[in-house]
């Protein structure tokens, strides 16, 4: 497999996929791309923005509402957790706790505090609390996707 | 090797528990097989039990282990006496034989949770160094 990567000004990321023929490997690959390419809507300031799985780095569910983190912006949606994760079946974002989505691309790293609690840090320096029940899923995407 | 061990442990159930059942087929009940069988029982509800602690889990693993402890050595009491394993003078055997498979238990999943977090880690930094060198 041949990977050629270039830089085009003033154009959005293209992946183009040429194969000889569709076997399973491949695919794999452009499953793999098209549950990246997934998007969720959430709501901002009474506007509807359909946000890329990729730029989320967690999904919260507090007082039964839901949000969505992504780098710097805060998302509602009136989807209840479950939902989202039904939605997202398949792709790097996974149940961390019963209330909480996290995005293992995003992970910087797990570390056990004290109290024996789980601590996952994200790339942007958030720190959510991990479930000890959800650490296997973790380490299962990590591989998978590493 | 975990998986060796699992599968182990798992044959060896296997063979008990058709051992025992073919000895019932022939000679019927003695104190041994029923001993074998109250044990399958056990093991199954004991499941279920964590099962639903595990459900009900709060953040702290001490008092997840305590509460998963204490419903488990209720249950093995309970269980205990219906099967006739306890004397009511000898009730407190059912929280020292639970205590004995817990506490190594929780030393071990304390150090099978920390091989996870470094392999997980491990992980992380080789794909930043990926990223790095592609940069």
């Amino acid at each position: 497999m041949n990977i050629i990567k270039r830089q085009v000004d003033g154009k959005p990321l293209t992946i183009t996929i040429e194969y000889p023929y569709l076997d399973e490997h491949t695919k794999k690959i452009i499953n793999r791309l098209e549950q990246l390419n997934l998007k969720i809507c959430g709501n901002k300031d009474g506007k509807e923005i359909c946000i890329s799985t990729s730029d989320i780095y967690y999904i919260e569910s507090v007082e039964r509402r839901t949000y969505i983190y992504t780098k710097s912006e805060i998302y509602t949606t009136s989807k209840k957790l479950y939902e989202i994760e039904e939605d997202l079946h398949g792709t790097n974002i996974i149940r961390i706790s019963k209330s909480c989505l996290m995005n293992a691309e995003k992970l910087y790293c797990v570390r056990q505090l004290e109290n024996s609690q789980l601590e996952a840090t994200l790339d942007n320096e958030e720190r959510l609390i991990v479930a000890r029940t959800y650490l296997k899923e973790i380490k299962r995407l990590i591989q998978e996707i590493m | 090797m975990k998986k060796i061990i699992q599968k182990t442990l798992i044959l060896a159930a296997l063979m008990i528990a058709v051992v025992f059942l073919v000895s019932y087929i022939i000679i019927g009940t003695t104190e041994e097989i029923m001993l074998v069988f109250e044990l399958f029982v056990l093991a199954f509800a004991t499941s279920i039990i964590q099962y639903f602690t595990e459900k009900l889990a709060c953040e702290y693993r001490l008092v997840n282990v305590v509460c998963e402890y204490l419903a488990i050595s209720i249950f093995v009491l309970l269980y205990g006496y219906f099967v006739n394993w306890f004397m009511k003078s000898n009730w407190w055997a059912a929280f020292l034989y639970v205590a004995i498979v817990y506490i190594p238990a929780y030393f071990l999943d304390i150090a099978i949770v920390k091989k996870d977090i470094d392999f997980i880690n491990k992980k992380l930094e080789e794909k930043r160094k990926s990223e790095n060198e592609n940069k």
